[in-house]
């Protein structure tokens, strides 16, 4: 009976050893960047992602290593001109950490990535469910009027932009400039980004005039920290 | 952070290789004229280095390349080009930006125009606002184009998307995948490639630092390319993304 107890205490002592291995070697996986040029080999951003897609996906792993090797695995295809399976890959991502109710900040930060990717990918569907998803989030999280919502209707009204869906865009950021405009007395962010949106709409609608007004405003409300200079007498 | 008064010298010194050595650390102030207002950049590739001199162009002191804390040599330093401004072809190569990518070049280009405008300063007791030169401004001294980085990026400077581009090698310079931004160095072509899913998948913060190390390209700096190693060898792609980064961030 000892011995039988020993056994299974043993097993199970290795097995948690085992996947804690797994976990550090995961970890290593995730941690290099996509390379810049210059860099001298490239390809491990690349490889270490198809190894953490390969190796670092079971579900006895820890939630948060599976979400990242996804998203790295996404993210490398992206940046390869491989929209669709980046798209899938994320869509994975997102429904894992749904599932587990993750943290809200790693779901908007796949949510972000995944808007492009199916953008790119010209998966309209999924673009603005992940755009609109990522605007309720933001609503929820941040407040209705947040600077993080204006973010969130920007990248919203840019995948309609991408479709060609002008209108809807346009009064997606008539409504996010009402928002930034009365939220901001002087320069912000987001009223500099909602400015930026319809430059990238009036870019659209081959109006470049109005872009370029557009682009400008966004300079000119754009934050710069401002130093104030204290004059000194003899 | 400095009047124009204090700034007695901006050293930029990127460490990527091993050493720089005491004497050309103790003589840089010296360079310029000894008047202080040197951007001495030290190149370091592989073992080596050189320090260049760029000085404020009112022609009372030599910029160029000086080796061991020797004036200047009066040559053009790492910047190559003819310092003729050059129109955008009528035809423009590549794609209009669009959409995401648009917006994310728009604020990125807003934010490096601001950076390297300088540092933002209002008097005591005023509203009004002046601009004062930082080390990033300085970047762009001595340029043969004879403009400031803040102009080169909002005014000059035509962004494409540049999927599919190839460069005058023959090579699809986004398809390699490391290639956020780049441009043709170093005749002062005012076109700018934006690569959108390596540039869309940088931080915010890298976006801008590409794009102002693209805008020294149009300045007319030139770029190592080949991995050789010299006195006088240009910077390679990491050495400028970390000369900007120590200047501008």
């Amino acid at each position: 009976m000892n011995s039988f107890l020993l056994t299974i205490a043993v097993l199970l002592l290795v097995s948690v050893s085992a996947d804690a291995a797994d976990v550090d070697a995961c970890n290593r996986l995730l941690m290099s960047q996509p390379p810049e040029e210059g860099t001298a080999d490239p390809n491990t951003y690349f490889d270490d992602a198809e190894k953490v897609y390969r190796d670092c996906r079971g579900s006895e792993l820890p939630t948060d290593v599976r979400v990242k090797a996804l998203a790295k695995y996404a993210t490398a295809k992206y940046i390869a001109g491989h929209a669709q399976s980046a798209s899938a890959a994320y869509s994975e991502a997102i429904e894992l950490l749904g599932r587990s109710k993750g943290s809200a900040a790693q779901l908007l930060d796949v949510l972000d990535k995944a808007v492009l990717a199916a953008t790119d990918a010209r998966l309209r569907t999924d673009a603005i469910a992940h755009a609109k998803r990522a605007l309720a989030l933001r609503r929820a999280e941040f407040g209705e009027d947040s600077p993080e919502v204006i973010a969130g209707i920007v990248n919203l009204s840019n995948v309609h932009i991408a479709f060609e869906e002008l209108d809807q865009s346009e009064s997606l950021l008539r409504a996010a400039v009402r928002t930034a405009e009365k939220r901001c007395a002087s320069r912000c962010g987001e009223l500099s980004l909602a400015y930026s949106g319809m430059s990238a709409l009036y870019t659209a609608m081959g109006n470049e005039a109005e872009a370029k007004r557009y682009d400008e405003l966004a300079l000119s409300t754009m934050p710069v920290p401002v130093r104030k200079r204290t004059s000194t007498k003899d | 952070m400095f009047t124009r008064a204090q700034r007695a010298y901006v050293v930029v010194v990127v460490s990527v290789a091993t050493f720089l050595t005491a004497e050309v650390a103790v003589a840089l102030p010296s360079l310029c004229g000894g008047k202080g207002e040197c951007v001495c950049i030290t190149w370091i590739t592989g073992g080596s280095g050189s320090v260049e001199v760029r000085c404020p162009a009112d022609g009372s002191s030599d910029s160029g390349w000086s080796i061991g804390g020797a004036p200047a040599d009066g040559g053009p330093g790492s910047w190559k080009g003819t310092g003729t401004p050059k129109a955008a072809p009528s035809v423009l190569p590549g794609m209009p930006l669009s959409g995401a990518t648009l917006t994310n070049v728009s604020q990125a280009k807003n934010a490096a125009v601001l950076k390297t405008r300088g540092e933002h300063v209002t008097d005591e007791g005023t509203n009004k606002g002046t601009w004062l030169p930082t080390a990033c401004t300085d970047l762009f001294l001595n340029s043969p184009l004879g403009r400031t980085g803040a102009s080169l990026l909002g005014n000059y400077i035509v962004y494409r998307d540049g999927t599919g581009v190839k460069d005058a090698a023959g090579v699809d310079v986004c398809g390699s995948n490391t290639v956020a931004a780049w441009t043709k160095c170093c005749e002062h072509d005012p076109v700018v490639f934006i690569c959108p899913s390596r540039f869309n998948s940088s931080s915010a913060s890298d976006r801008v630092k590409y794009l102002i190390h693209e805008a020294l390209h149009v300045g007319g700096q030139s770029e190592d390319k080949n991995g050789s190693v010299g006195p006088d060898d240009p910077p390679n792609s990491t050495n400028i993304n970390d000369i900007v980064d120590a200047a501008c961030n």
